[in-house]
């Protein structure tokens, strides 16, 4: 039985302007998220995963623009709303973010300041999204605070951020995205910047805030191993677009478009034999002011099916749990 | 025959405070650490953040100095060097047989010089002859398999995983005895990586490079080392071959640091049991064996004595009071 969708984006798509054009960063993007699970969002860089993390969050600024689509908050329920419709700055807004949707950063920092305290940060952030005295908003803080793992909350709430370290730090990150209850998370590569043992450690902690609270976690990477150990589903990005959708079971024991096999040859291991090489993807992705016509992936693709892939567009990856590929070999798409 | 012998090299960072800048401390970046590198063999340096991986580099190419031990360097047959000690004057000529590979792809490459110049650069320092400069550019270019129209283009013009074989092409100009490269390709894209991975094991093959791996990520050591150093607060904890640290750790940490590396494999799920707690300071490291704060292992005897470095087997070099005793699991 699938899980309702939390978080349902349709066909949205995200452009930037500037003197040399158009970039169409995002180009009719569609996925659902569900309720309690974890969606993984993978691909190489500058495909649109942070891109579309903000678009959700309605942070993308000038001279970037949402240009078409929905994102349907409870899309199911009887009050969906399409925050698409809704202005960045208004109230409704500003409650959806951190009050319903948490957002963690890959540099934490980015989330906090240098000059108060985490406690007054996290205080803050609380009382943005519920009605509580200041000694009870302290008292939660401390509580978060050790939830997310930091040793002695009580003393570490008067620590400035720079006083910790990176994995601290992160915590506190993770502390901040809860601070308004959310029952959605976006986690936009929150151990790209850690260490594997620290990474090992706030994965697992995510895994079990998420199980705690029933969680939705849209989890960001453009790591292979961070997916097969997090993710329910899974979408592969490539170019502003998802070229596949899958159970993450599926997804590495039968991947169906050209790139995510590719992409999963790529990856070194910790098990390969001495002097091992890698498989490659020739290229590299192009700048997506020069999109390739027809499917984007042609010039890299090693199983191309000829003029067709070069003049069409593959239809988009079907909604629904079983997923599918956006690509013209058979069997890719259902 | 080693290229390069590392014996007992410390490089201590003081910590100043006061009116006066009165030394109150040291940050024992790195403390005591030996190992070797042999002709035509790749050493990892491995280890989590702040173990002092990249102080060691920058003694060996002497980008600071040192504050004890010796480096003992071969830049041609029947010559050694301490590089530790040589005065800056004498350092200057062998900067040719020492070179370096950087991380960020972007930082690296002056922006205004054609990447024919940037390669031919160091020929021309050296008093390569114009024309011949000429030819070793192209005969570069094609090692690092990029066009020979990127002679006359500016760095501006290529991506990351490009610039990356740009940098590669201008460090092995000269025929280096020794390249150390400090985390190569941690900050390439997975494609771009494998091409860049794959193009490093070529050139092993074809120059039977020496070459100094700093990494953190242990899928990408295990593909291009013959040996693996793993460092822990400025200390070697094990040095072993490849394979054989990857199948059976020796010590603690190596066992941690394996662990902590997420299968691309879901049905591998949740099988990993992550080392709890972070790396201690280097400015007050723990007493003991450093790793007891966070070794499921620790005894006693661990929280009081330091453990030396000493060959459990031969070519395996473990730190580790209970080396002989301890079966850890590796990775297959
Ligand atoms: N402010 C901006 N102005 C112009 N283009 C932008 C801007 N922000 C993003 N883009 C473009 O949108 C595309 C998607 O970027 P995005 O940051 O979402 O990539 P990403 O998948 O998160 O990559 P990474 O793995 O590097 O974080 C890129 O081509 C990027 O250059
Ligand atoms: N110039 C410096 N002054 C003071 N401390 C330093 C300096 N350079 C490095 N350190 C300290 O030395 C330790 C080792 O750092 P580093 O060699 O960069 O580690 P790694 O490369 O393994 O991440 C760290 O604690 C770092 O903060
Ligand atoms: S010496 Fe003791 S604490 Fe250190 S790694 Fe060995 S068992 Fe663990
Ligand atoms: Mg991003
Ligand atoms: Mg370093």
């Amino acid at each position: 039985m699938a899980e309702p969708s939390a978080l349902s984006i349709r066909d949205l798509a995200v452009q930037f302007r500037n003197e040399q054009g158009v970039i169409r960063a995002l180009d009719g993007v569609s996925f659902d998220l569900r309720a309690g699970q974890t969606l993984g969002i993978v691909g190489e860089s500058g495909c649109g995963k942070s891109v579309t993390a903000r678009s959700i969050l309605r942070l993308i600024d000038r001279p970037g623009r949402i240009t078409g689509g929905q994102i349907l908050l409870d899309p199911a329920g009887p009050q969906a709303i399409d925050l698409t419709a809704l202005d960045p700055d208004s109230r409704q807004m500003q409650q959806v973010r951190g009050g319903r949707i948490g957002l963690i950063f890959q540099e934490p920092m980015t989330a906090l300041s240098v000059h108060y305290t985490v406690g007054n940060q996290i205080i803050e952030a609380i009382r943005q999204h519920r009605d509580l005295s200041k000694a009870d908003a302290k008292a939660q803080a401390i509580a978060l605070l050790g939830e997310v793992g930091i040793p002695h909350p009580q003393r570490r709430i008067d620590a400035y951020p720079f006083e910790l370290s990176g994995g601290l730090r992160q915590r506190v990150g993770i502390a901040m995205a809860l601070a308004g209850n959310p029952d959605i998370v976006i986690a936009d590569e929150p151990t790209t910047a850690l260490d594997v043992t620290t990474q090992a450690q706030i994965l697992g902690l995510l895994q079990r805030l998420q199980r705690e609270k029933g969680i939705a976690l849209m989890l960001i990477t453009h790591d292979m191993g961070v997916i097969a150990e997090m993710a329910d589903e899974v979408a592969v990005m490539y170019l502003g677009r998802i070229v596949e959708t899958a159970p993450v079971e599926r997804l590495f024991a039968a991947p169906r478009h050209p790139y995510t096999r590719a992409l999963l040859r790529a990856v070194p291991s910790i098990l390969a034999t001495p002097r091992q090489r890698l498989s490659t993807i020739g290229g590299a992705v192009p700048h997506p002011g020069l999109r390739p016509t027809g499917c984007s992936f042609h010039p890299r693709c090693t199983e191309m099916l000829g003029e067709r892939c070069r003049r069409e567009i593959p239809a988009s990856v079907p909604l629904g749990v079983s997923g599918g590929a956006s690509c013209f070999l058979p069997g890719a798409s259902e | 025959m080693n290229v390069l012998e590392v014996s007992d090299l410390k490089k201590h960072f003081p910590i100043r405070a006061g009116l006066l800048q009165r030394e109150v401390g040291r940050v024992r970046a790195v403390d005591g650490v030996s190992f070797h590198i042999a002709e035509g063999e790749t050493l990892a340096l491995v280890g989590e953040s702040g173990c002092g991986k990249t102080t060691v580099s920058r003694c060996i190419l002497r980008a600071q100095s040192v504050t004890s031990g010796a480096i003992r360097f071969r830049p041609e047959d029947g010559r050694e060097v301490d590089l530790a000690t040589l005065p800056k004057r004498e350092l200057r000529p062998l900067r040719r047989h020492l070179q370096m590979i950087f991380q960020d792809p972007y930082a690296s490459l002056n922006p205004r010089m054609m990447v024919g110049d940037i390669i031919a650069e160091p020929l021309k320092v050296n008093g390569v002859p114009a024309a011949e400069r000429q030819a070793r550019v192209l005969e570069l270019l094609e090692l690092v398999q990029l066009p020979a129209s990127a002679r006359t283009r500016f760095p501006h013009a290529f991506s990351g995983g490009q610039r990356q074989r740009i940098g590669i092409a201008r460090a092995l100009a000269l025929h280096p005895r020794l390249v150390v490269a400090d985390e190569p390709v941690s900050a390439l894209d997975v494609s771009v990586q494998a091409q860049i991975i794959n193009l490093l094991l070529d050139l092993q093959d074809r120059l039977s490079l020496s070459m100094l791996f700093v990494a953190h990520d242990l899928g990408v050591v295990r593909h291009i080392s013959d040996r693996v150093a793993v460092m822990y607060v400025g200390r070697m904890v094990e040095v072993a071959p490849t394979d054989a640290l990857y199948r059976s750790p020796r010590h603690p940490y190596t066992e941690a640091l394996l662990a902590a590396v997420p299968a691309p494999d879901p049905a591998r799920r949740g099988r990993r049991i992550p080392v709890t707690g972070e790396v201690a300071d280097p400015a007050r490291p723990p007493p003991g064996c450093a790793f007891h704060p966070r070794c499921p292992y620790a005894v006693e005897r661990c929280r009081t004595e330091q453990p030396n470095l000493g060959e459990v087997e031969p070519g395996r070099w473990v730190s580790c009071h209970r080396a002989k005793e301890l079966s850890l699991a590796g990775v297959a």
